[in-house]
């Protein structure tokens, strides 16, 4: 094989780019469209044209014939002689797969057997008629290959010449290569072509010397008038007996026909070797710890350096993306192949299916986009044969007969978001929750609380995919849990929403890039640590005391319960340093315990470390390779600081650590309180500063204002602004939360939070957007006073603000406790409710009150709570699952222990109807949610006297 | 081995560890740095002393004091990590606790060991070189990063 071995698969490379788009445009050539045809065939032409070329030159010899059979279908297409019919295209389709796989084994892509092929491909084409003068000249100029030699030729027509002249000289001339072989072509007809340049460099200038273009030209004309039709300067035209005897040995074709099309096509493109750009992007990230120090020197009074330090910074920032950038590649690189794909299965299962694609513009780090391919594939695979109906059923149905696949990109909020919809027969949650309880991968009394959407997810789980019957009943499932996989490794996620008869929706949420990943700084044993956030669930703090808190010994590993799930805990300074400790340091220590909660597939464990740091985009950098053994750790990157850290990996650690997990995949549903299903709320995504990404419950807020920073009045140490003329205090995340400062911006956002008896506004700077998410709080989650709690949303950590604990801090220590003299003794309140959400906020109301809160999720275990202990009021929510409201109220006044017991049922339900059924019921109150001045009132009402707690 | 110009003149950049003097060819080293903040990695062999950031590429830095078991480094203000050429091995480089002179050595001045005498400690080091007034023994760079996995016990049996 010739030419040297990076350069021949730099040709490769471009070979397959160009192939990428034929099978698109081959497609695009069967629906009749008229106008955009003719450019397609262009284009088909000019990509097998350069394939021929490239191949030619480096002597990719099959390579070469099949690109030139194709060719020669094209060029009969554009001479507008031949018609594209459905065999056509499966030909060269063939054809194109043949080359691809050639090219995969480059080097020994001459040893294949490509004769089948051929032939189909030639019969495809029909006798080439008469070489004439008039023979249309195409507009880049083909190099001839051996083929067309052996063509069939008349004989005695032409004379054959052999020119030998210099295209320097030429090009001095004015005229330049490819002219002079356009020229040559208007004249006669160009034989065989070869050309002398010094070395392989396609891309290099022309050399100052020779060079010399040698072709065999066939002419109607005689030598004279040849001569001075070709007007060139020709060193030497030789005549040769026609018609040629003998078949040549096969010379390269002429190279120079090629390189000014790629020229011309490439000239806002170049390539650049991955290495390089990562190099770019770490030298952009040096810049920017310059720039930080830069920032720091220069004393704050110098408008001038000020300004200066300004500019760097922005140019910096600019730089790094830009940097960044150059990794990206649109995802239509990767959308191209599915149209092929869902052709070849629709005729392979009988169906009909059109594939629609949708913001391929949308870039992708090259890195995620290949590791993109195999899920995509799958879930489209799927599709096709799963959620399209075949196209008798289709009618049945009422649906038109040819199925249609939607497959869509688009930014979102630096995320981009993959669908792949289909109208399809659509997945039954019924059948797969029956499914679900047959194999047992969830307790029925966890599956009788999942939403469907949820019960959709399952069919991600390992187990249940490999049931065979599942794929007949509910059509989906095969695999899905390795999408599900390679999609975690990606730090993306993957919903599917169904509708039974209609169709199904699989959306995909990943990174832009892995290149940057969001990750939490930890310290252990006085040392930052990185660790990737789509490792970690959440944050807890275990604050001694807690019943929570307590660390259980099962053998030698440490566990503590959360949510009633017993989750094992490891230490990273042991992991690191082999720290031994007390067994319990959390039980005796007065000090916190922090605790990252790690996940590792579906099991997790919770990381404790001695401090949590902040939150960090940071550049990932491969480990040097003396350090590849040490599996704890992931990468290593470069601080703020310019030190060099160490990115922890979960796998490795819980490896390292042999954690003992207590039970697989499946919560213990025997545990106190349950295993919580986490439960979807609508919630708003903003920001204060620019670090922390904060949510608030849609349901919270009673509407969000645009106030102009000038508007805000300051008095005292407060401030104020009027909405709807009311002065409004204005509550300051950074104040009170201790989040980064918010950016100065000429206009702010207020949010008003609903049921507040006192005008509160929290400012904000920008809202993200708004998102369903499942929140699953801890109770004894990380928790900052005025915090509901923290979960992880789109891959960044989320801070769930409580809005009536802050309107609280906010007014200060005065308004504290308002209604309430501190309770003489503990008051014991049931908190019976089912939503986690609730159950939290509402817990958080009493116990910032003083009193102690005992939980249940449902009527039932309310009651068995209730024979526990005493208790001196219950609160109650009513729509729950197993036993609602009204049978536990009925039930809880059929026992005459608690027949004085107070009853206060809190609700969403409000309508006087709803009242007097409470009362009826058994309640004593009846308060709705989310007010929760009017509820604390109510209990403090319902409570008995201080002396007697009613005994039960 | 990479031999270091045969028959020759060779320029040494020379440097302390234990108060003796080591010299390696000046051709393999990329440069000296004062910049002695290295992140120590947990469980990484005993002679890596951790990563150290240079413009934004990550070195891993050994403690070369170990390597010829010569007891265990310690920061001073005097430490030096000498930073090798990409062709010696992936980024890295060692800790010394002091640099000294550009030393020439004629071709006449070096006494290479013998491939199997017991000062070579495991083949770290190459010869010895004869400077006014000290002898100054040449250190193999090359072998520096496989000698770091290389279990203790192997490199001690041959010194």
């Amino acid at each position: 094989m010739s030419g040297p071995r990076p350069l021949i698969y730099e040709f490769v490379g471009e070979a397959k780019e160009h192939l990428a788009n034929v099978s698109d445009d081959l497609l695009a050539l069967e629906q009749p469209q008229g106008e955009s045809s003719r450019y397609r065939i262009d284009r088909l032409f000019r990509a097998l044209h350069s394939v021929k070329g490239g191949a030619g030159f480096f002597g990719c010899r099959r390579v070469e014939e099949l690109a030139h059979a194709m060719e020669a279908v094209f060029e009969r297409m554009r001479q507008g002689t031949f018609a594209v019919e459905s065999g056509t295209t499966d030909a060269l389709l063939a054809g194109a797969d043949r080359i691809l796989t050639l090219l995969d084994d480059v080097e020994h892509s001459n040893d294949a057997d490509v004769s089948a092929i051929l032939d189909r491909l030639r019969r495809l084409v029909p006798p080439e008629p008469l070489p004439s003068p008039s023979l249309p000249v195409p507009a880049t100029a083909p190099a001839p290959s051996s083929d067309e030699v052996r063509a069939p030729r008349p004989a005695g027509q032409e004379f054959v010449y052999r020119v030998r002249l210099d295209l320097a000289d030429c090009h001095r001339h004015g005229q330049a290569p490819v002219a002079v072989v356009r020229r040559v072509q208007e004249i006669g007809t160009l034989l065989d072509a070869r050309i002398d340049v010094p070395g392989g460099d396609l891309y290099a200038p022309l050399p100052a010397g020779p060079v010399w273009l040698e072709a065999r030209v066939a002419v109607a004309l005689s030598p004279a008038p040849f001569h001075e039709a070709l007007g060139l300067p020709v060193a030497e035209v030789i005549v040769i007996e026609a018609p040629p005897a003998a078949v040549p040995a096969p010379a390269p074709p002429a190279p120079t026909a090629v390189p000014p099309t790629l020229a011309n096509e490439r000239a806002s493109s170049i390539r650049i070797p991955v290495p390089l750009v990562d190099r770019l992007m770490t030298l952009a990230g040096e810049l920017v710890l310059v720039r930080n120090q830069v920032v720091r020197v220069i004393a704050p009074g110098d408008p001038a350096l000020g300004t200066l330090a300004q500019r760097l910074d922005a140019v910096t920032s600019d730089l790094q993306d830009a940097a960044m950038r150059m990794r990206m590649q649109p995802v239509g690189n990767l959308f191209g192949k599915f149209p092929r794909m869902v052709r070849d299965l629709a005729r392979q299962l009988g169906k009909r299916i059109d594939l629609e694609v949708l913001g391929t513009e949308a870039e992708l780090d090259k890195t995620i986009l290949e590791a993109l391919s195999d899920p995509l594939t799958h879930l489209i695979r799927n599709a096709c044969d799963h959620g399209i109906e075949p196209a008798e059923q289709r009618r049945r149905a009422g649906k038109p007969e040819e199925g249609r696949i939607v497959l869509s990109a688009r930014h979102l909020g630096g995320r981009i978001r993959i669908e792949v919809r289909d109208d399809g027969r659509g997945i039954d949650a019924a059948v797969v929750r029956r499914k679900a309880l047959e194999q047992g991968l969830r307790p029925p009394a966890e599956l009788a609380r999942l939403g469907d959407r949820e019960v959709l997810s399952l069919i991600l789980m390992p187990g249940f995919s490999t049931a065979q019957q599942v794929t007949d009943v509910s059509g989906r499932g095969v695999g899905m849990d390795v999408v599900k996989t390679n999609l975690d490794q990606l730090g993306g996620t993957l919903e599917i929403d169904s509708a039974p008869g209609r169709g199904t929706v699989f959306t995909l949420h990943l990174p832009l890039t892995l290149a940057i990943i969001p990750c939490l700084l930890v310290s252990g044993g006085g040392r930052t640590y990185a660790i990737s956030q789509k490792d970690v669930e959440e944050l807890v703090c275990l604050r001694p005391g807690q019943a929570q808190a307590r660390i259980e010994l099962a053998y030698d590993q440490e566990m503590v319960r959360l949510r009633g799930r017993l989750m094992p805990l490891v230490r990273l300074s042991r992991v690191l340093y082999g720290d031994a400790g007390g067994e319990h340091p959390a039980n005796g220590s007065a000090a916190p315990l922090h605790v990252a909660v790690v996940k590792v597939g579906s099991r997790r464990f919770g990381l404790v470390v001695d401090d949590i740091l902040d939150t960090e985009e940071i550049v990932v950098k491969p480990l040097h390779a003396a350090l590849k053994a040490l599996p704890i750790y992931s990468g290593a990157t470069v601080l703020g600081d310019g030190r060099a850290a160490l990115i922890l990996a979960a796998e490795g650690i819980a490896r390292h650590a042999s954690v003992a997990w207590e039970t697989a995949a499946q919560p213990d549903a025997d545990g106190p309180g349950g295993a919580t299903p986490a439960e979807s709320h609508t919630v708003l995504l903003f920001r204060y500063g620019p670090r922390e990404q904060l949510a608030v419950p849609l349901a919270l807020i009673r509407r969000i204002e645009t106030v102009e920073a000038g508007r805000i009045e300051r008095v005292g140490d407060r401030e104020f602004v009027a909405v709807e003329d009311v002065p409004t205090p204005v509550l300051r995340l950074d104040d009170l939360l201790g989040l980064s400062p918010c950016p100065d911006r000429p206009v702010m956002l207020l949010l008003l939070p609903k049921n507040l008896r006192r005008p509160l506004g929290v400012l904000l700077s920008e809202i993200i957007d708004t998102e369903t998410v499942l929140l699953d709080f801890s109770d004894a989650a990380y928790r900052a006073d005025g915090l509901l709690g923290s979960a992880l949303v789109r891959g960044q950590m989320t801070l769930f603000l409580d809005l009536y604990r802050l309107a609280d801090l906010a007014s200060g220590p005065e308004h504290l406790s308002p209604a309430l003299p501190a309770p003489a003794g503990r008051r014991r309140i049931l908190l019976v409710e089912d939503t986690q959400f609730f159950r939290r906020l509402v817990a958080g109301y009493l116990e910032s009150e003083g009193y102690e809160v005992v939980i249940a999720v449902h009527g039932a275990e309310g009651l068995e709570r209730l024979r526990d202990g005493p208790f001196d009021l219950v609160v109650s929510d009513i729509e729950m699952p197993v036993m609602d409201g009204w049978a536990f109220a009925r039930a809880v006044r059929g026992e005459p222990a608690f027949a004085r017991l107070p009853l206060l049922a809190l609700t969403t339900l409000n309508s006087p109807a709803d009242r007097d059924r409470a009362l009826a019921c058994g309640f004593d109150g009846y308060e709705v949610k989310l007010d929760r001045e009017r509820f604390l009132a109510a209990v403090a009402a319902l409570l008995p006297g201080p002396e007697v707690a009613s005994d039960a | 081995m990479h031999d270091s110009a045969a028959g020759g003149e060779q320029l040494c950049c020379t440097f302390r560890l234990a108060g003796r003097l080591f010299g390696v060819d000046v051709r393999a080293v990329k440069e000296v740095n004062t910049r002695t903040a290295v992140t120590p990695v947990p469980h990484a062999a005993p002679s890596i002393v951790g990563l150290v950031n240079l413009r934004g590429q990550l070195h891993l830095v050994l403690d070369l004091r170990r390597l010829l078991h010569l007891g265990e480094s310690a920061v001073t203000p005097d430490s030096r990590l000498v930073i090798f050429k990409p062709a010696v091995g992936e980024s890295f480089g060692v800790l010394v606790d002091a640099v000294g002179d550009m030393v020439r050595l004629g071709a006449g001045q070096v006494e290479r060991y013998a491939a199997d005498a017991p000062a070579r400690a495991g083949g770290l080091l190459v010869g010895v070189g004869q400077t006014e007034g000290e002898l100054m023994v040449l250190v193999d760079p090359y072998q520096l990063l496989d000698a770091v996995n290389r279990p203790a016990a192997q490199a001690r049996g041959a010194s």
